[in-house]
């Protein structure tokens, strides 16, 4: 009796076993499916594996953009080009604060904060065109820098460059602008910073922006 | 501090080569949002499957706008998450410098066909640069 009661329990185990090991194999063969699938696709075409264009969106009464996107710089040169519409015109009714800078992409300088060392493309509505900006804190000490003027509803192409001690701005073909770096430790995090509205006042309306990353 | 960290890695380093089965040396060839790269890796391969190792991997075409081609080197580590025979599938992530100046972290998912006792083929999706990239390893035991 306890031989046979013995003998069921085995194989109530060894069926069980047989069963695990069979789902295992089976989610084994549909994820090597998926995965070389998925591989097999994006590397044989010739093209870049994705089209890396994102539409940021600030909404109304906001200053952070969505989607909120956290990735670090991974070469010398930040390239993108960005194309913004008529959501882009805005009048705050104060000249001051018309003048408030917002941001477009840039990002902090290695392990710092974005206050500490950081460089940025900015824009303005003023004098009814877009201006775009560079836009530096080094070593905490703020500096802006008039580098040209974009069209809307056009894509408008924009380098940033770390050189040694400066940042340099570059929008389409215009002359490129140099900015001063701060000191940094050289090896570490870079974060890229994306669009942000303001300054002190928040979006007056949704405005959205195309950035497509080029890498 | 530095001291310290040499140790404790050699500690881990040591660790690894006394307890790992086999080493394999795997070329391997991703194609990312920046381009495609090609590189090798070694890695030391325990019996509970978790590998660990160095990778170096460049691009070798010159990118758009006068970038340079970028290298990507660093140390990566890969966990079993499902084993079975013939195929494994793995958790890994490769941690390193881009251009020896930016740090990168890459999380990715690998699956394993063995084709052999010497050589096995395997996929891996990652997340470079915040988009998909795939590959393929050819592993061979050294």
């Amino acid at each position: 009796m306890t031989t046979d009661y013995n003998l069921l329990k085995i194989w109530t185990l060894n069926a069980e076993r047989v069963r695990h090991h069979r789902i295992i194999r089976y989610v084994l063969i549909i994820a090597n499916l998926i995965i070389w699938g998925m591989a097999l696709l994006l590397l044989q075409s010739c093209e870049p594996a994705v089209e890396p264009v994102r539409e940021f969106l600030v909404r109304k009464g906001e200053y952070y953009s969505v989607p909120r996107v956290s990735e670090t710089l991974q070469s010398q040169k930040l390239i993108f080009d960005a194309r913004f519409n008529e959501s882009a015109v805005y009048d705050l009714g104060d000249p001051a604060v018309q003048c408030n800078k917002n941001k477009l992409m840039g990002f902090c300088d290695c392990n710092s904060l974005v206050h500490e060392n950081s460089a940025r493309f900015a824009w303005q509505w003023n004098n009814n065109r877009l201006e775009i900006y560079g836009y530096c804190y080094a070593n905490g000490v703020r500096a802006e820098q008039f580098v040209g003027v974009a069209p809307l509803n056009e894509y408008s192409h924009y380098e940033l460059e770390i050189k040694g001690n400066s940042y340099v701005f570059t929008l389409n073909n215009e002359a490129p602008v140099s900015m001063k770096r701060g000191t940094t430790s050289g090896v570490g995090f870079y974060y890229k910073l994306w669009p942000y509205f303001g300054g002190d006042i928040a979006a007056p309306h949704d405005v959205t922006i195309d950035i497509k990353a080029i890498y | 501090m530095k001291k310290l960290t040499v140790l404790l890695f050699e500690m881990l380093f040591f660790l690894v080569v006394a307890k790992a089965q086999h080493v394999w040396m795997t070329p391997l060839v991703e194609k990312t949002v920046a381009g495609t790269q090609y590189g090798s890796m070694l890695v030391f391969r325990s019996r509970g499957l978790w590998s660990f190792g160095g990778f170096y991997q460049s691009t070798l075409q010159e990118g758009v706008d006068g970038l340079r081609p970028a290298n990507f080197c660093g140390l990566t580590v890969a966990a079993p998450l499902m084993k079975s025979g013939r195929m494994n599938f793995y958790g890994n992530v490769r941690a390193g410098l881009v251009d020896q100046t930016f740090v990168a972290v890459v999380p990715g998912l690998e699956t394993e066909l063995k084709l052999s006792r010497k050589f096995s083929l395997a996929a891996t999706m990652s997340i470079r640069m915040t988009y998909p990239s795939a590959g393929v390893k050819l592993y061979i035991r050294l």
